[in-house]
């Protein structure tokens, strides 16, 4: 990792929000910008990052969270 | 002229063209262009951080971002620097003027976006964005550019009066004249024909000053 590279650019406690808005079901993007009121961009941008850390998947637009077993 | 001695330049986007996408490092995260879909973009480009000019627009752009927020119209601003510079810029401003910078900003070190958009103009800089202006609508298709050179300060009630009037427009499919702004009178299409160029002229519901110029009330 040159130079210290981020490897995220949410907060922990952001992402313990996005983890708590679709804890108990699935969602579509724009339900998730609607319930957090965050603007749709911002939303799409931090659901990929998400993804890329290995937190949620996505199927059809529904974000779910990845359970461990 | 043999084909070794064509040069072939970029096309540069123009207006009614599908806005170039692109993958950004912003100060914000790694933001694509396709993520704004469903609203309204304003993509502008600044010369530099830590510059005097730029600062000024900075905390203009930040001080509309509230009434374009309520048109459904983002704002992404853009550069050739880091996002550590960014970062140390958008704080700096906070600190020394008050004013929080809440959209993102690219940091287009390679100036991937910036080549995209026609932004960096060598004959005033080739190492520096200008100040352009794209206005892209929610299917992501570019309404409106501005270009500005690197002296002179954009206005934001301009852009705000740009944005309101390309919603107008795309609304209400009518055209807005010189100086428009919301509720003033719009212009209706002319008539594309001598029946309908008769009829114009004696529409009562309207303020006709010719048959090709006619002005109505925009029912909203």
């Amino acid at each position: 990792m040159a130079c210290g590279k981020s490897e995220s650019s949410l907060t922990q406690s952001e992402i313990n929000a996005y983890l708590s808005v679709i804890q108990e079901k699935p969602a579509t993007s724009a339900e998730i910008s609607t319930k957090m009121k965050l603007p749709l961009f911002k939303v799409r941008s931090n659901l990929r990052e998400l993804i890329e850390l290995g937190y949620l998947r996505v199927k059809e637009d529904q974000y779910a969270i990845i359970r461990l077993e | 002229m043999s084909n070794e001695n064509v040069q072939v330049l970029p096309s540069l986007p123009r207006i009614g063209d599908p806005a170039p996408q692109f993958e950004a490092v912003t100060t914000q995260g790694t933001i694509k262009l396709e993520d704004y879909k469903g609203s309204w973009l304003i993509l502008f480009s600044h010369p530099a951080d830590f510059t005097p000019v730029c600062t000024t627009e900075f905390v203009a752009f930040q001080e509309i971002y509230p009434q374009l927020r309520e048109l459904n119209c983002e704002l992404l601003g853009i550069s050739v620097d880091s996002v550590s510079s960014h970062i140390a810029w958008v704080r700096n401003i906070e600190q020394t003027q008050g004013t929080k910078i809440e959209f993102p900003v690219i940091a287009d070190l390679n100036k991937n976006v910036a080549m995209k958009y026609g932004m960096i103009h060598p004959g005033e800089s080739s190492t520096e964005t200008n100040r352009a202006v794209f206005v892209i609508d929610e299917s992501q298709i570019i309404r409106a550019i501005i270009y500005y050179p690197l002296s002179t300060g954009r206005n934001m009630e301009e852009i705000l009066r740009l944005v309101k009037a390309l919603q107008t427009t795309a609304n209400h499919k009518v055209s807005t004249p010189a100086n428009w702004v919301p509720g003033d009178k719009v212009l209706v299409p002319p008539p594309a024909s001598q029946q309908l160029a008769e009829e114009r002229v004696n529409d009562e519901s309207l303020e006709v000053i010719d048959w090709y110029l006619a002005k109505k009330d925009l029912k909203i």
